[in-house]
C-alpha cells in the first residue's frame, strides 16, 4: 500500500499544497486536472526528483522521502515515452534489470516475458528511432514494468497519441493492469481516460486535490463546481467547499477553498 | 519562314559590314586573316543564338548581348587577345542554352582569364560553390542560397592564403622537408604533446561540462565566462603568466625542478601551455552536447534504477558523446596551433610551429614554407579524420531539420 500524507512542496511561487492519498494495493487511480495544476510534478516528487518540504510518502510503512529516485522502485512512464535512443528496444526493456546487476539470462526472460505480454514481437529488434507513438509508448511501459515497481506512475502516457491509438493503449493498459496487478497512479487531463481506466480518481486543482475517491463516487456527485465542470458533468451549484469563493470560476487554475481533504 | 530568311539576311549583310568596315578602317585592329576568322564566330555565335533565343524573351535576348559583350570587353579590348576570344565565343554561344554549364563557363573565364596566376586554386573552391548554388536550388529561398553562397566566397578568400599555401611545393620537396630530423621530430612532438593535452582536458573538462549543463548555482553565468577566458587572453600573456608562475627561479618552478620535474622547456611544459589555450574549445563544446540531452532520459534512468554516475555512464555520456568529440577535435586543433605561449613558456623541444618560426627567422620564408605546408596538411588530415569519425559513434541526438521551402 501507498500513502501520501499531508506533503507539501514548493516550486518558487507554484507549491503543491497538503497533498494526501491512500492507494491501496492493485488500486488504478487516475490523477485528474488542467494543465498547470501540478499533477505531473507531484507524480515526479512521489518518484523521488523532488524532495518535498513537510509530509510523508509511505510505501510498505517506510518512509520514501529522503530516499534517491533509483531506490524508490518505482516505474516512470513519460508523456513523450523517453526510450533511450542509442539502445535497441530490448536493451530499453532490460535497462532497469541490467541497472540492478541481473544475470544476463534473467534479463534476456524477462525482457522476451514482457515483449509477448505487451505484443511487441514485431518492433523488438527495429531501432527506437523508427517506432511510432503508439509502439513506443507501449515499450515505454514494458521498460518500467520490467523492474517490477511497487508503484507503476504514467505521466500522460497517451497525451501525444492520436485517438485510435490512444483507444487501443488503453485497452492494453487495462488488461496488463488486470494481469499483473499492478498498483497505479496514472496522471491525465482527459476524464474519458479517467472514467476508462481509473477505478479510483483524484481530481486536483492549483496544487491540491479537491475531490478524490472511487470513480463512480466521484462522477455521482462532483463536490464542487469545478470538478463537475472538469468532468464534464452538469453543473450542481447546491455542492461547494468550504470557504470556496469561485476563485476557478474567474481565474482559471485558481481555488481559494480552505481545506481540500 | 520567309520573315526569318529576310531577317537573318539582313543581319549576315551587316555583320559583312562591320567586318568589312574594320578591314578598311587606316591602321585596321585585326589581320585580315583575324578579322575573317572573327567574322565566321560571329556568324556561328548568331544562328546558334537564333537556335537558343528562338521565342525567348527580351530579357533572354539581352542577357545573351550582354554576356558577349562581357567576353568582348574583356578579352578582345582589355587582353586583346583575339584566338581566345574565338574560342571562347564559341563555347559561349554553346552554352548559353544549359544555365548550369553557362555558370561553370562564367567561373571557368573568370578564374583562367583575370585571376590567372591563381586559376587552380581560383576555379575548384568557386565552381564547388556554384555547384552547390545550384544543386539547393528550390530547397531554400534565394536569399537563403545568396547568403549561403555569398559567404561561402567570403569565407574562400578569407581561406585563400592556406589553400595558394598548400599549392606551393611540389611532392618532392615536401617529402625531402619530411624526411629532415629535425622537422620529422617536431611534427611528431607536436602531435604527441597535443593529444596527451586533449586526454589530459577531457579527464576534468568532460565531468565539468556536464555539471554545468546540469546544474544551477549562484554565480553559474561568471563561472562560464570564467572558462572562456584563454581565448581572451593573448597568448603572449598567457605564456608570460606560465613563466612566472612556473618557470625557472620562480618557487613552484624549482620546487619540481629539485624534484626532477622541470616544468618551463621540457614536453611537460607544452602540455601545460596547451591545456590552458584549448580548454574552452572542450567545456563549452561538451556543454552544449550535455545541455541537449534531454533531462527525461536521465530522470528514465534513475527511476529505473541506476544511480546518478551510471546515468552518466549509460546515458548521458553516450549520448553526448558526438559533441564531445567535436569539441576534443576543436580542442586538439587548437592545441596543435598553440605558437605564443610554447615559445615563450616552453621553447624547446621544439614544436612544429615554433620550428616554422625560428627557420623563418634563420632562413625566410622559402625555407619556413614547405615546414609549414607539411604542418598543415598534416593537421587538416587528422582533423577532418575527426569530424568524420563522430559519425561513426554510435549515436547523435535528432536535430529538427529545417523546414523545406521553395
Amino acid at each position: 500500500m501507498i500513502e501520501l500524507s499531508r506533503l507539501h512542496c514548493r516550486f518558487g511561487s507554484f507549491a503543491l499544497r497538503d497533498i494526501s492519498l491512500r492507494i491501496g494495493k492493485g488500486e488504478y487511480w487516475v490523477i485528474l486536472g488542467p494543465s498547470g495544476c501540478g499533477k505531473s510534478v507531484l507524480l515526479q516528487t512521489i518518484a523521488g526528483f523532488f524532495t518535498p518540504e513537510q509530509g510523508q510518502i509511505l510505501v510498505a510503512n517506510r518512509d520514501l522521502r529522503s530516499t534517491p529516485p533509483e531506490c524508490r522502485n518505482m516505474g516512470l512512464v513519460f508523456q513523450q515515452s523517453a526510450l533511450f535512443p542509442h539502445k535497441s528496444v530490448r536493451g530499453n526493456i532490460g535497462y532497469g534489470l541490467v541497472a540492478r546487476k541481473v544475470p544476463r539470462d534473467n534479463v534476456k526472460r524477462a525482457v522476451d516475458d514482457l515483449v509477448e505480454r505487451l505484443g511487441l514481437q514485431a518492433v523488438v529488434d527495429r531501432p527506437v528511432a523508427t517506432l511510432s507513438g503508439g509502439e513506443a509508448q507501449r515499450v515505454a511501459i514494458a521498460r518500467a514494468l520490467a523492474i517490477r515497481p511497487d508503484l507503476l506512475l504514467l505521466d500522460e502516457p497517451m497525451s501525444s497519441l492520436d485517438h485510435n491509438t490512444r483507444l487501443e493503449l488503453q485497452v492494453e493498459l487495462a488488461r496488463v493492469h488486470k494481469e499483473l496487478g499492478l498498483t497505479t497512479l496514472h496522471v491525465t487531463h482527459s476524464r474519458e481516460e479517467a472514467a476508462a481506466l481509473g477505478d479510483h480518481i483524484a481530481v486536483m486543482l492549483g496544487g491540491r486535490i479537491v475531490q478524490r475517491g472511487p470513480t463512480a463516487d466521484v462522477q455521482g456527485k462532483p463536490r464542487c463546481p469545478f470538478v463537475a465542470r472538469f468532468l464534464g458533468l452538469p453543473l450542481d451549484t447546491g455542492a461547494s467547499l468550504p470557504a470556496c469563493a469561485h476563485a476557478c470560476a474567474e481565474k482559471p487554475g485558481e481555488c481559494t477553498s480552505s481545506e481540500s481533504s | 519562314m520567309k520573315q526569318t530568311w529576310k531577317q537573318s539576311l539582313a543581319v549576315l549583310v551587316v555583320l559583312a559590314a562591320l567586318h568589312v568596315g574594320m578591314g578598311l578602317v587606316p591602321d585596321p585592329p585585326f589581320s585580315v586573316g583575324m578579322n575573317l576568322a572573327l567574322f565566321f564566330t560571329n556568324i556561328f555565335v548568331f544562328s546558334a543564338a537564333a537556335t537558343v533565343l528562338r521565342r525567348r524573351s527580351a530579357r533572354t535576348v539581352g542577357l545573351f548581348v550582354a554576356g558577349y559583350t562581357a567576353l568582348f570587353l574583356l578579352v578582345l579590348v582589355l587582353l586583346g587577345k583575339a584566338p581566345l576570344f574565338i574560342l571562347l565565343v564559341v563555347a559561349y554561344a554553346g552554352f548559353f542554352g544549359a544555365p548550369v554549364l553557362l555558370g561553370f563557363f562564367a567561373i571557368f573565364v573568370v578564374c583562367f582569364v583575370v585571376l590567372q596566376p591563381f586559376a587552380f586554386e581560383t576555379f575548384i573552391p568557386l565552381s564547388l560553390i556554384y555547384s552547390v548554388f545550384w544543386r539547393t536550388r528550390g530547397r531554400a529561398s534565394l536569399f537563403a542560397r545568396l547568403c549561403l553562397c555569398g559567404g561561402l566566397v567570403a569565407l574562400a578568400v578569407v581561406l585563400f592564403p592556406l589553400i595558394s599555401l598548400g599549392m606551393q611545393d611540389s611532392l618532392q620537396t615536401l617529402w625531402h622537408t619530411f624526411t629532415r630530423g629535425d622537422v620529422a621530430s617536431a611534427i611528431w612532438l607536436s602531435l604527441l604533446t597535443s593529444t596527451v593535452a586533449t586526454v589530459v582536458l577531457a579527464l576534468w573538462a568532460v565531468p565539468l561540462a556536464y555539471a554545468l549543463a546540469r546544474i544551477d548555482f549562484p554565480g553559474k553565468r561568471w563561472v562560464e565566462s570564467m572558462v572562456d577566458v584563454p581565448i581572451l587572453v593573448p597568448q603572449s600573456v598567457a605564456g608570460i603568466a606560465l613563466i612566472v608562475l612556473l618557470g625557472p627561479g620562480s618557487v613552484l618552478g624549482s620546487v619540481l625542478e629539485s624534484l626532477g620535474l622541470p616544468i618551463s622547456g621540457s614536453l611537460f611544459g607544452i602540455v601545460i601551455a596547451q591545456v590552458f589555450v584549448a580548454a574552452p574549445f572542450l567545456i563549452k563544446t561538451a556543454m552544449t552536447a550535455f545541455e541537449s540531452v534531454p533531462l527525461q532520459y536521465e530522470l528514465a534512468s534513475r527511476s529505473l534504477g541506476a544511480s546518478p554516475a551510471a546515468t552518466f555512464a549509460r546515458i548521458s555520456l553516450p549520448l553526448a558523446s558526438r559533441g564531445i568529440l567535436v569539441g576534443a577535435t576543436l580542442a586538439w586543433a587548437r592545441a596543435v596551433s598553440e605558437f605564443g605561449c610554447i615559445v615563450l613558456f616552453a621553447s624547446s623541444p621544439v614544436t612544429a610551429p615554433v620550428l616554422v618560426h625560428t627557420e623563418f627567422l634563420r632562413a625566410g620564408a622559402s625555407e619556413s614554407r614547405p615546414i609549414a605546408i607539411l604542418l598543415l596538411i598534416i593537421c587538416l588530415w587528422v582533423f577532418v579524420m575527426l569530424q568524420f569519425g563522430q559519425t561513426l559513434l554510435p549515436f547523435a541526438l535528432r536535430r529538427p531539420r529545417p523546414e523545406r521551402r521553395a
